[in-house]
């Protein structure tokens, strides 16, 4: 119906998930179901001398144990094949690692029989640094050196650029390995079925991607796989790829049984892709009237043990932030390091947040170093609308002005921003960042787009099958508003089916920010289909020519004759019998010509179009315990238009506390031996409701020509400029900066209060 | 985490004949907030769970000066009882702060003294009100002062057999006051770096400090008392430098260690920041007569 795109709508699944009857992956149960369970290394570099299981077979109800030798000896990985299922070359590259499984009648049974496999030992140098494992003499994880990835790029000419830089700021920046922290851990239910097709309830995000890998890996043919979805708890990343989509497929296939496999939060933390970790130099020139003039980065990323999302996550590090400002002269060098630490891989932002961080905090530092108001100074270097990037990056529309007006405006930033800082407890301070990102990238080497299909049947029911994936960020209620309101018709009559490989139209995947962009645009083009099919069906039934249908809410009329008309549900019913049974078949098919990947020198447009936001963040310090308090954060989004802005509120106020937890709190921490120290939610800190800012929500329309209804992607922008923002909030109120998160109470406490507390005879803490 | 079955008593004589006839690896469990974490990580080995809740050893009683808390209280009952909450505000206060709303509608007071944590919320408190642990054993019941009950991290005096019964202490009987503070990263639902309480009375003769008592938490192996500090306040009329002293040298008392939550001169610190702040409230509130428990 007319008014439900744009309007502030409920989750269209809030009853069932509220009242606990939505079914998870972990809720599934089949007959006959056997629970998986893996032998996690306990060490972080060895090599396995012996693996014995028959210690394990002792445990009553075992049905399977699996090990190396049992796996296919074939490496494989979603970009480098780096990695066996369990480790065939006998080779523990991380504490943590899957080395054996077991299947077994209950989950108590599967646990006791994989503790009990014995697994002989020879313990390794174990390398954790970056830089270590690049030493010349550092032991190889891979052979070859331990260098898994190198990006290189230059633009315009950096020795007459230095020369023209009236100031230049430098800093090394490190951000830490940081977790999704999804609310359902990993959860994947193997089922053989008796026709020899293997259905695979996998909370992955691109399926039919997934689906050819996991076939790589098991060595069957992809159409012998069938994957389907139901609902996902979360995953920001963390579950494109995940090792027990094939180590349950591989226990399933041997005992001809179903099998669950269930991550605790223990195994999420030690064995499953948190976020890069990053360390980046930067250098940035400036002339006296405020122009960026020069940029070199020196870019260390950690991939862990074995290459998940890492290669792709660096190169969008190497280069995204570029993309916000005017930039002309640059270098980069971006390496990607081994170590022996869990794999990482994508997480909100994808290496955006990671650089993006370091940026905007050097920005800062600029224009200090000028005597700039840091706003000021953005607006001086940002990119406009209808521009390309340094990099190629074709922008159409761009609020980012408009967001670093607005958010400083409603942020009192002027007046906050030269307020007295006089209290000699509680330092005040109020900071800002910017942030690019993509609505979509391309991912399937042939094409990049999305496809919809809108069936209609003779009970009216209006079905939308999508190839994306939705894991929890609103992705269906968005599709069933847009459904609904290009074909006049209540929400209630649209149903969205969840993924099914067998009926849902191929998708590239939920990744980008492009699911309501791209996913969306797919959705509206199949309702007009639909639609368009229907005013047909309408002509016949009304016996009129078909330019003479009108429509009104859930009824078609004929113009010249107000009086005949056919509702929707009596439409829907003729429409089905005009064609012999052929339910209406809209068909959504929305190809982007020009969007490319980067080329070898990091160039190209990469996605169909680009959002935008700015963050100002307002804190106050306790100098006496060293706490950083984010009282608000005012977020600006440019997201084209908002196709339910309760649900982009919900995105943004997620984003934030988010990416407070990233600035303030969390870190996972491993002891000198790759040993980590923290895999629960005692000792791992994420916010609590208590921590959260209050959020203030300014979304900003710019109506993009290529979005459904002019909208674009928000996902991850409302993550991207939370760190920055509250790090220079925190350099603001005490004066003195440091390039580390998280800023912990003991890190600001080391770095600002330790040496004045000594010299004062101590703070106080009430 | 294996089988595991669950006793419940309903008496000290029933819980010893289940514990006596009983195979296996028994195990008190108050609200388990704690053991059956461990029990989860492996910690603890256990096949057996008496579960003390039948026993009702959930009392409180104030009589005169003198109050006493059974073991089974939960922290929620603790924190929000409204006599408790008039007589030792500090006391509750730092019982509010321990976990979640849920952890404790469930956690008790024994099982957060018993379970014995250096960072355990009750500890200070309770040390700062000089209380005493009533044990009971096979042979009846035994006292021993609350600051000799802890003797490591996770150990306490308790024999086999024994079970905490109550806490006691005596409320001073000149006008006090007292402050709990705890330090930890996040607002809430977080394990203290580390935990002050303090605890000062004036003898209104001569305006004197008749007893100061600072007890630390989570900076040592067991929650401990710093009489040291608490030795320079007594029987004076302490001026800011003298309060100022005190906090130094209970900053000297903590042996403090670096771990995974924080370094061992950041906990340092905020053992000084964190009595010179109490102390100063205390006496302010004492001196200036307001907010005082007289």
């Amino acid at each position: 119906m007319p008014g439900l795109v744009g309007a502030r709508t409920p989750s269209v699944d809030a009853r069932e998930k509220t009242t606990g009857r939505a079914q998870f992956i972990s809720d599934l149960r089949r007959p006959g179901m056997l629970w998986g369970k893996c032998l996690r290394s306990p060490v972080a570099h060895a090599s396995i001398r012996g693996v014995d299981p028959r210690n394990a077979w002792e445990v009553p109800g075992v049905a399977d144990v699996l090990v190396p030798a049992d796996c296919p000896d074939r490496k494989w990985g979603p970009i480098v094949q780096d990695q066996y299922i369990l480790p065939v070359d006998g080779r523990i590259r991380f504490a943590g690692e899957e080395i054996a499984a077991v299947a077994a009648e209950t989950p108590e049974a599967a646990r006791e029989a994989a503790d009990r496999i014995a697994v002989e030992y020879e313990e390794l140098p174990v390398l954790l640094g970056m830089e270590e494992a690049l030493a010349p003499d550092a032991p190889s994880l891979h052979g070859g050196g331990n260098l898994a990835s190198r990006v290189e790029f230059s633009r315009g000419d950096m020795d007459a650029a230095w020369k023209q830089a009236d100031i230049v700021v430098e800093r090394t920046f490190t951000t830490p390995v940081v977790h999704q922290c999804y609310i359902e851990p990993v959860a994947c239910l193997a089922e053989p079925g008796a026709d020899g097709i293997l259905t695979l309830w996998i909370p992955a995000h691109m399926p039919r991607g997934e689906r050819q890998i996991l076939a790589g890996a098991l060595g069957i043919e992809a159409d012998r796989i069938r994957i389907r979805q139901t609902h996902i708890g979360g995953s920001f990343g963390g579950k494109i790829h995940h090792k027990s989509y094939a180590i349950g497929a591989l226990l399933a296939l041997r005992t001809g049984k179903p099998v669950m496999m269930i991550d605790t939060r223990e195994e999420a933390f030690q064995g499953a892709y948190p976020r890069v970790s990053m360390q980046a130099k930067i250098r940035l020139g400036v002339s006296r009237d405020g122009t960026f003039v020069a940029k070199e980065m020196d870019l260390l990323a950690d991939n862990g043990a074995y290459s998940d999302e890492g290669p792709i996550v660096m190169s969008v590090a190497a280069d995204a932030v570029d993309n916000l400002y005017r930039l002309e002269n640059l270098h980069t060098v971006a390496r990607l390091v081994y170590t022996n630490k869990v794999p990482s891989g994508a997480f909100r932002g994808f290496g955006n947040p990671q650089t993006t961080y370091a940026f905007e905090c050097l920005v800062d530092e600029a224009a200090e170093a000028l005597g700039w108001d840091p706003a000021e100074l953005r607006l001086r270097n940002i990119v406009g609308p209808d521009c390309k990037t340094v990099h190629g990056w074709e922008i159409t529309s761009c609020g980012l002005r408009e967001s670093i007006l607005e958010a400083t405006r409603q942020a009192g930033w002027q007046e906050k921003r030269g307020a007295p800082n006089d209290d000699p407890r509680i330092r005040r301070g109020i900071g800002m960042a910017c942030c690019i990102h993509k609505s979509g990238a391309k991912r399937h080497p042939d094409f990049e787009g999305a496809s919809s299909i809108v069936r209609i049947d003779g009970t009216g029911t209006v079905e939308v099958l999508c190839g994306e994936t939705e894991l929890g960020q609103g992705a269906r209620t968005v599709w069933a508003q847009i459904a609904a309101e290009v074909l006049d018709v209540s929400m209630d009559r649209v149903r969205v089916v969840h993924l099914d490989t067998d009926y849902s139209p191929y998708g590239v995947g939920t990744f980008a920010s492009r699911v309501t962009t791209l996913g969306g645009k797919a959705v509206q083009l199949a309702a007009e289909d639909a639609r368009t099919q229907l005013l047909r069906a309408a002509a016949v039934s009304l016996g009129i020519p078909e330019e003479r249908v009108g429509t009104a809410a859930e009824e078609f009329y004929d113009t010249a004759n107000a009086g005949s008309r056919i509702g929707f549900l009596e439409l829907a019913r003729q429409a089905e019998c005009q064609s012999a049974g052929m339910p209406v078949l809209g068909r959504g098919v929305f190809l982007t010509r020009d969007v490319v990947y980067a080329d070898e020198n990091s160039y190209g447009n990469l996605s169909l179009t680009y959002a935008f936001a700015t963050h100002v963040a307002e804190v106050e310090v306790d100098t006496g315990t060293g706490r950083v308090r984010v009282v608000r954060v005012t977020a600006a989004h440019d997201l084209g238009y908002p196709v339910n802005p309760l649900a982009a509120e919900g995105q943004i106020e997620g984003g934030v506390v988010m990416g407070v937890g990233w600035a303030l709190h969390e870190k996972m921490v491993y002891d000198g031996k790759g040993i980590l120290q923290n895999p629960n939610f005692l000792d791992y800190k994420i916010p609590t409701i208590l921590d959260a800012p209050e959020v203030h929500s300014i979304l900003i329309e710019t109506n993009d020509a290529r979005g459904p209804f002019g909208a674009k992607g928000l996902g991850e922008p409302a993550i991207i400029p939370v760190a920055p923002a509250v790090a220079n909030a925190v350099a603001h109120a005490m004066g003195t900066r440091f390039g580390e998160i998280p800023i912990t109470p003991v890190l600001l406490w080391e770095e600002c209060l330790a040496g004045t507390q000594e010299e004062t005879g101590g703070g106080s803490c009430e | 985490m294996s089988e595991c079955i669950v006793s419940q008593p309903r008496d000290y004589p029933e819980y010893l004949e289940i514990l006596r006839s009983g195979s296996g690896r028994p195990r008190p469990l108050g609200g388990g907030t704690d053991l059956l974490l461990q029990m989860r990580r492996g910690e603890v080995v256990c096949d057996h769970l008496v579960s003390l809740e039948r026993m009702r050893w959930d009392e409180v009683f104030v009589e005169g000066d003198t109050v006493r808390l059974g073991s089974f209280l939960t922290i929620a009952a603790l924190g929000d009882h409204p006599l408790l909450r008039e007589r030792v505000p500090f006391l509750c206060e730092a019982a509010g702060l321990l976990g979640s709303r849920q952890i404790r509608n469930v956690a008790t007071l024994g099982g957060n003294l018993c379970n014995a944590a250096p960072s355990a919320e009750t500890a200070p408190p309770l040390l700062a009100l000089d209380a005493r642990a009533k044990i009971q054993g096979p042979d009846g019941l035994r006292t021993v002062p609350l600051r000799e009950f802890f003797t490591g991290p996770g150990t306490t005096v308790l024999e086999e057999e024994e079970l905490l019964r109550w806490v006691e202490f005596s409320l001073p009987a000149s006008p006090w006051h007292a402050t709990y503070t705890k330090i930890s990263p996040r607002r809430a639902m977080d394990i203290a770096v580390v935990g002050v309480a303090v605890l000062l009375s004036q003898d209104p003769g001569n305006g004197r400090v008749r007893t100061a008592r600072i007890a630390l938490g989570a900076v040592g192996p067991t929650p401990l008392r710093a009489d040291a500090a608490e030795a320079l306040l007594e029987d004076r009329v302490p001026d800011p430098e003298r309060l100022e002293e005190a906090a130094r040298e209970s900053a000297r008392t903590a042996r403090c260690i670096t771990d995974i939550r924080a370094t061992a001169r950041y906990r340092i610190a905020m053992v000084h920041g964190s009595v010179a702040g109490g102390l100063r409230e205390c006496w302010q509130a004492l001196s200036g007569q307001k907010g005082a428990i007289r």
